[in-house]
């Protein structure tokens, strides 16, 4: 049961800026990436998801509901924050907080104070002087103190340290893992390989392609480089009937992809080569993405 | 309907700005109002009401100088010309009078020719009672001359020898009148009864109530007279001034020149013509002074000022004194003259320069040109004086400067800046404000409903400027109970009014700024738009004060009216307020119309559009 779906989601700006015919549907418990360069349209479709903006044509809906129309009751399921963190004109993010729990007329506040434990806030602290990272947490703790069904990140690590990343990432893990649908874009696609169940590349307000990860990752066959101390070498080897992918006569080395099945095999070949060195050559999303873009425009 | 969360962060957001602004009007309120109620409005009033009347009389004065000197020059030529005219046609009807005198001279019975003394009295009387009967005015003079010439006939017992007696004779005939002189005294005196006949016309020609015995009429004959002098009746009153009586009245350069044939000539040239502007204005300088300070013109004057705090001292501090007054007439007659003469000069020179078509065209600019300069001057009288005075200030009577003050200057202008500022910052802050930094996301993924949202923002805005004239009401009521104002027409129910007003005004400007604070994503647009008009409106009205009827007519820039019909502000009617005239509450609807226009067309967009969030 897809809990949101976009229906050839249309909001054209002019200019080609916007976003053009999206199509996806999000299943309930999912965690999913929107992978994309800055302004390739991430934030436009997450307003309309939030029904801030209005579709030009097409549609989308959160549980059912056109989110344009029902912007203030789908909003009851959906925890959101911003890309642009910006609070009210309050003093300090307790102010703000409380404001935010008065708003969603939440009573009992165990559950956020307890997030702010987990995430390590000071929430005491002057709204304006508060770092990229506290503002950051503080965002997150006003977007999940109503424990949503659904959670919408927009680039929500985007100038946080290293560290405070992983924090971050970890609590939205584990909102996932208690069965929450999970929307987050990031224009990092390291970030959503690791985290995301499926990633939609977004590329020039188009949705060029959807992946699981679990495709990218448990891939049948692997890539390796290898390089020969002589040219003998390399040149026999080019013979034995490899799927080589890439070569390099000048260096003598040689890329090749071969089925997991078959890794034992390429080894036993190998013992009898001068071998300089070996090195799997990892898949990752962002090569998976560049192969898809290339072959879009192809 | 409304969101109480929203409401409290609103005042969280916005309520040091409003506690902080409202505080400065209050206070500012409280000084305009005890500083300028404590006694120095009144003097400033007083001190203004003053200047004006002092100005008034003034520029009266001036006028009347004027309107003499033209009366009088006018006269004196209306004077000449007749004077020429009798003295000609009397010369005619004296001459053959004196040719029958001199008969009868002739015939003078001789003592010799009569045998008896009782004979020749008896025919000495009989001649006598022959004098030929003088008809008209001139014969008369003629016949009085010649007999008190004969009355001073030399007698022989007089003189001791006979030489002597014969001497005496000859002179005796020397000194026989001429029939010029006769001439000369009863056209004098025709031409004198002309010119009244003249003056009591043209009195009735300006108005039909000048009439021969009004005092108009005799004033502008006085004015004349003054000038002519004739047989030196006014000697008194220059000697009142402690003036030099002028030399009699110059006829013998006319009577000189018609003998050489250029009596006309002679009375339209540049010298007569300068003679005449000397002694007019010489005279007429002395008459409106003489008049002014004679005792019943400045009683009139008085009663006439007394409305206006004008007491006999306050009158003596104005220094109308006959020198002052005198001065500053034959001042402005020299002004006056010179500006004629040099205008005259210029019309001359084009005339030389060919720019006229003819004579005619030339003639009639000259006597446009001066029509134009001597415009109004003619109807001012002295009599009008104390009238056109009082007309003239009293709208200066009716200026209740303390009102104006706390209503026109401070409730219209001063005490609006700050809440328009507020009210430009506060808009933007509520809506634009949020939408452009993007805060308004977390407002709104809270299940909170656009037109909520919307709704709670304008009702914040309306409420906190409700509570902000209240606070004014409470300080400005306690501050009208604190002071005292003498002559002001402010009382509690219009001060309150007052204070409504500006609320109006204010939920007006309100309406417009949280328009363009739902219209714009972006503050500097929502802010630039909506705080320019609103500030445009500020100081068109600021502008218009000085083109507005609560400034005196003296001091007003009438242009400066047309910035009135440029703001809104015009429709807060502090003048009908304090009038106490009705005019104000259809002004307050159209506000209020503005206003609830301004937060429905907002809200209806700002449920609509699309939020940059």
């Amino acid at each position: 049961m897809e809990i949101i779906k976009l229906e050839h989601l249309t909001k054209d700006y002019g200019n080609n800026r916007g976003v053009f015919d999206e199509n996806i549907e999000i299943k309930k418990g999912e965690m999913i990436g929107f992978v994309g360069t800055n302004g390739s349209g991430k934030t436009t479709t997450i307003r309309n998801l939030m029904g801030f903006i209005r579709p030009t044509s097409g549609k989308c809906y959160v549980n059912g509901l056109e989110t344009w129309k029902n912007a203030s009751e789908i909003s009851k399921f959906i925890g959101y924050v911003p890309g642009e963190i910006a609070f009210p004109d309050l003093k300090t993010g307790t102010d703000f907080l409380r404001g935010q729990a008065e708003f969603l007329k939440l009573k009992d506040m165990s559950y956020p104070n307890e997030l702010i434990e987990r995430l390590q806030l000071d929430p005491s602290a002057n709204l304006k002087r508060m770092s990229k990272g506290m503002k950051q947490k503080t965002a997150l703790v006003a977007a999940l103190m109503n424990d949503p069904e659904i959670i919408i990140l927009d680039e929500p690590t985007t100038g946080l340290d290293p560290l405070m990343r992983v924090v971050f990432i970890d609590i939205i893990k584990e909102q996932h893992k208690k069965g929450k649908t999970i929307l987050m874009s990031s224009h990092m696609f390291e970030e959503v390989q690791e985290t995301c169940d499926r990633v939609a590349l977004i590329s020039d307000g188009h949705i060029v392609d959807v992946v699981d990860i679990d495709e990218i990752k448990h891939r049948p066959s692997r890539d390796f480089k290898i390089e020969f101390v002589t040219e003998e070498d390399y040149q026999k080897f080019l013979t034995k009937g490899f799927n080589i992918i890439r070569k390099q006569d000048k260096y003598n080395q040689v890329t090749l992809n071969i089925p997991k099945l078959d890794i034992s095999k390429l080894f036993k070949v190998l013992k009898e080569y001068d071998v300089k060195y070996i090195s799997e050559v990892k898949y990752t999303l962002e090569k998976h993405f560049k192969n898809a873009i290339q072959s879009e425009k192809k | 309907m409304f969101s109480k969360a929203l409401f409290k962060q609103s005042c969280k957001a916005n309520g040091l700005m409003w506690g902080i602004i409202t505080f400065a009007i209050c206070f500012m309120l409280a000084c305009v109002m005890c500083i300028s109620g404590s006694g120095n409005v009144g003097e400033v009033a007083v001190g203004v009401e003053d200047t004006i009347i002092e100005d008034e009389i003034d520029a009266q004065i001036n006028k009347r100088a004027l309107s003499y000197y033209g009366n009088t020059t006018d006269g004196l030529e209306q004077f000449d010309t007749y004077y020429l005219d009798n003295f000609n046609a009397d010369n005619v009807t004296v001459s053959s009078y004196s040719t029958e005198v001199d008969g009868w001279l002739v015939s003078q019975p001789q003592s010799s020719d009569f045998a008896t003394t009782e004979d020749y009295l008896v025919a000495l009387d009989n001649w006598k009672n022959s004098f030929p009967e003088p008809e008209e005015l001139v014969e008369q003079a003629y016949a009085l001359s010649i007999s008190t010439w004969l009355e001073n006939v030399p007698s022989v017992s007089e003189y001791s020898t006979a030489e002597e007696y014969q001497t005496a004779m000859v002179s005796w005939n020397n000194e026989k009148p001429s029939i010029y002189s006769a001439s000369g005294a009863s056209a004098y005196k025709e031409a004198a009864d002309q010119l009244t006949e003249y003056i009591y016309v043209k009195a009735e020609s300006i108005n039909p109530l000048y009439t021969q015995d009004s005092n108009e009429a005799q004033e502008m004959l006085g004015s004349v007279m003054f000038s002519l002098n004739p047989q030196n009746v006014f000697d008194s009153a220059y000697t009142d001034c402690s003036e030099a009586i002028p030399a009699d009245y110059d006829i013998q350069n006319i009577v000189l020149n018609d003998m050489q044939g250029n009596g006309e000539g002679y009375i339209s040239s540049d010298e007569r013509v300068e003679y005449r502007q000397t002694r007019a204005s010489n005279s007429s300088a002395i008459f409106i002074g003489y008049n002014m300070t004679k005792e019943e013109n400045v009683n009139l004057l008085l009663e006439a000022l007394s409305s206006y705090g004008v007491t006999e001292e306050k009158y003596a501090t104005f220094n109308y004194t006959y020198s002052n007054i005198n001065h500053m007439a034959s001042t402005k007659i020299i002004a006056y003259q010179a500006q004629l003469d040099y205008e005259i000069s210029c019309i001359s020179e084009s005339y030389a320069n060919g720019e006229y078509e003819n004579e005619a065209a030339y003639q009639q600019a000259i006597i446009d040109k001066s029509n134009e300069l001597s415009a109004e001057l003619t109807d001012s009288l002295l009599t009008s004086l104390p009238t056109d005075v009082s007309d003239a200030l009293e709208e200066v009577g009716k200026m209740d400067l303390y009102s104006i003050i706390v209503g026109s200057i401070y409730f219209k202008m001063a005490g609006l800046l700050l809440p328009f500022i507020y009210i430009i910052m506060a808009s933007n802050n509520l809506i634009a404000g949020q939408v452009d930094s993007g805060s308004m996301a977390y407002v709104l993924s809270t299940s909170t409903k656009r037109s909520k949202v919307v709704r709670t923002q304008g009702l914040y805005l309306i409420l906190s400027l409700i509570a902000m004239v209240l606070c004014t009401t409470i300080t400005s009521i306690i501050c009208l109970n604190v002071v005292t104002v003498p002559l002001s027409h402010l009382t509690v129910s219009k001060l309150v009014l007052i204070n409504l007003g500006s609320l109006f005004v204010m939920f007006a400007v309100s309406g417009i700024n949280f328009l363009t604070s739902c219209w714009f994503d972006r503050s500097k647009k929502s802010m630039s738009i909506g705080g320019g008009v609103t500030m445009f409106f500020l100081v068109a009205t600021m502008l218009g004060l000085f083109g507005s009827k609560v400034i005196p007519s003296i001091v007003r820039f009438d242009a400066l009216n047309y910035f009135n019909y440029l703001s809104i502000i015009t429709l807060f009617d502090t003048i009908s307020i304090i009038d106490g005239t009705n005019t104000y509450i259809w002004k307050f609807a159209i506000l209020l119309a503005i206003g609830i226009c301004g937060y429905a067309i907002g809200s209806m967009r700002f449920e609509k559009k699309d939020l940059p969030l």
